[in-house]
């Protein structure tokens, strides 16, 4: 059903807004809102009507909404061109939130083209190009964002990648690099120790962080473990204490870093199941389960 | 605060005087535009626009609900700039963050206007990416202001102008919206949220327009047991949520469906705010042009010309 009032233009944004003129309001003008399809359905909207769209879309967690809306103001052809990165970034996080990785990578070539070295550009191009599977890419680009400035984030994000690469002694400095920056960070130390033990260097003692978590704490056995003075079976022990919460979470990232452990021994056989039950049980937000199924992506 | 905010005030007027002062026509007594500078939108949809301090450029957020104009800790640090304590007062922001340090910067050009030095708060809070401080009300309210979003354009005028109608951009139909200035330069105007009147103020550093929760319950009257509330993230200091709500008309404007969030007063950590801040999500489908001086909005729809 079609609204009778006279429409000039028309914005959708969660709902629509059409713009129309009323005899009565203040100077006669009257921003009118009706539902989407009922009373804008064909009228003509401005490529910034569509950008505007496409912005609060991906504030409202709409990201279906935000690719159509940026790729209408994209298409227009009369976009203002400062608008222009903006809408290249807010298309390629949209499809980001929808998996589509390559189209994201796209995307944000433009936006670095019309913006180059731009930080925020880089990170999500690295997201979007690991996301993609293109490591070497995402590694690329963390390594110009570091040369701009040396954050934690930013080594962690670059030692993932490099771990994924299996360039285990680069991700193990871009570990030490994080630990170095946040002496308390236990898990840089467990990565740290991880990748040491994947490539085949000499392990450190964790003794700093250790000294910061206590020797009881959680991860503190992980780290023991990657040391040489735990073994899983102690490991294990020591992730079914606690209340249930934290015995999930911990049984996750135990099951993880001792299928990483039997790995760095070339034992498949025993990390296999271990990878399973984390990419099964791991809460979807862990970087565990991530990197869990990462692996057995590498095991086929 | 008060010796800071005079001096920051003074320090706006010399910009203006240093301004180049290039008159959009030739009448006499017309609009003088004081500066004019591309705004770009940061990945919150917020308004951006370049401040260059000592010949390097920076981002800085327009911020119409703000109080002083802020640099981050991050560019402070970057530029050597000395944080100086603030010795008698400091400021609260959304959520109960302290800025209690302030800095001088040096050799400022803002598209044209220029100041051999200007005061900022210095703030820890976090900004988005690219964003290096923020453009605040100090600046902003002893110039027109006009946001001009379609066309990516940020304009200062000088106030001293006879011009009547200051919707000089359209010959359309147009809004004026009366509204009163704050203390602290806020925006504030009469709102007509699902038929209650509640106070506004319109705030381009808010990317979503928001409610405050107990206010909302004690207007409305609704719980919050209430099944059409629906809870959208949870903090140690209370849920933030949504409401149905149905129109928000304000001057001639009228908008269905608002997207209005609710966050507990515990979480807003600021006492006296009007009920609502009009955010970014409804201000950037409007061309918007703000008479200080005036006390009056000029408002069309972002692409009307």
């Amino acid at each position: 059903m079609r609204r009778k009032e006279k429409r000039l233009d028309c914005l959708r944004s969660g709902v629509d807004l059409c713009f129309a003129k009323s005899g009565e309001g203040l100077r006669g003008f009257f921003i009118v809102v009706a539902f989407l399809g009922v009373a804008c359905g064909v009228a003509h909207a401005a490529s910034y009507d569509d950008f505007a769209r496409g912005v609060s879309a991906n504030l409202q967690g709409d990201p279906a909404l935000a690719v159509t809306s940026f790729s209408a103001a994209l298409a227009a052809g009369d976009l203002n061109p400062t608008l222009l990165p903006a809408a290249y970034r807010g298309r390629a996080i949209a499809y980001l939130r929808q998996g589509q990785c390559k189209s994201a990578v796209g995307d944000l070539n433009e936006f670095i083209r019309l913006k180059p070295g731009d930080v925020q550009g880089l990170e999500l191009r690295s997201n979007a190009s690991s996301c993609a599977g293109d490591y070497s890419a995402a590694e690329s680009d963390l390594t110009e964002l570091i040369g701009m400035r040396q954050e934690r984030g930013v080594y962690w994000s670059r030692g993932r990648v490099r771990w994924r690469l299996k360039k285990f002694a680069a991700a193990a400095d871009d570990f030490m690099h994080v630990a170095q920056l946040d002496p308390k960070d236990a898990y840089a130390v467990l990565w740290l120790e991880l990748s040491r033990a994947r490539g085949g260097l000499d392990p450190g003692t964790g003794e700093q962080v250790l000294r910061e978590i206590g020797n009881g704490g959680w991860p503190a056995p992980l780290i023991r473990m990657f040391a040489g003075e735990a073994k899983p079976e102690d490991v294990a022990s020591a992730a079914s204490r606690g209340d249930a919460d934290k015995v999930a979470n911990q049984q996750c990232e135990a099951d993880f870093y001792v299928a990483e452990w039997w790995l760095a021994r070339k034992d498949v056989a025993s990390a296999k199941p271990l990878l399973d039950a984390a990419a099964e049980k791991c809460p979807k937000n862990f970087v565990e389960y991530d990197e869990a199924r990462f692996e057995l992506s590498t095991l086929k | 605060m008060r010796n800071l905010r005079r001096a920051a005030l003074a320090l706006a007027a010399v910009l203006g005087l240093c301004a180049p002062c290039v008159a959009s026509d030739d009448k006499p007594c017309g609009l003088v535009r004081a500066a004019s500078v591309e705004m770009s939108v940061d990945p919150t949809g917020r308004p951006n626009v370049p401040l260059s301090i000592g010949g390097q450029t920076f981002n800085l957020l327009v911020d119409t609900g703000g109080v002083d104009s802020m640099l981050s800790d991050k560019t402070v640090e970057a530029l050597g700039l000395p944080k100086m304590p603030l010795q008698y007062a400091y400021v609260v922001m959304f959520g109960g963050l302290k800025i209690d340090h302030n800095t001088i910067a040096r050799d400022i050009d803002f598209g044209g206007l220029k100041a051999e030095k200007m005061p900022f708060l210095v703030t820890p809070a976090p900004m988005s990416d690219g964003v290096s401080g923020i453009l605040s009300n100090d600046v902003l309210r002893v110039y027109d202001v006009e946001f001009d979003f379609a066309n990516a354009r940020f304009n200062l005028f000088l106030q001293d102008h006879c011009q009547a109608d200051l919707a000089y951009w359209t010959t359309d139909d147009h809004a004026e919206i009366p509204f009163t200035l704050s203390n602290i330069g806020h925006i504030e105007f009469l709102v007509e949220l699902d038929g209650q009147s509640i106070r506004a103020v319109l705030d381009t550093g808010a990317f979503r327009s928001t409610l405050q929760l107990e206010q909302a319950e004690d207007i409305f009257g609704f719980k919050d047991d209430d099944p059409a509330l629906k809870t959208i993230a949870k903090s140690s200091r209370g849920n933030v949520s949504k409401y149905p709500f149905k129109t928000l008309k304000f001057g001639g404007v009228a908008v269905s469906n608002p997207d209005i969030l609710l966050f507990p007063r515990r979480e807003i950590a600021l006492p006296g705010r009007p009920e609502l801040i009009l955010g970014m999500d409804v201000l950037r489908q409007l061309h918007l042009y703000i008479a200080y001086k005036e006390k009056k909005l000029y408002v069309t729809a972002a692409s009307a010309h």
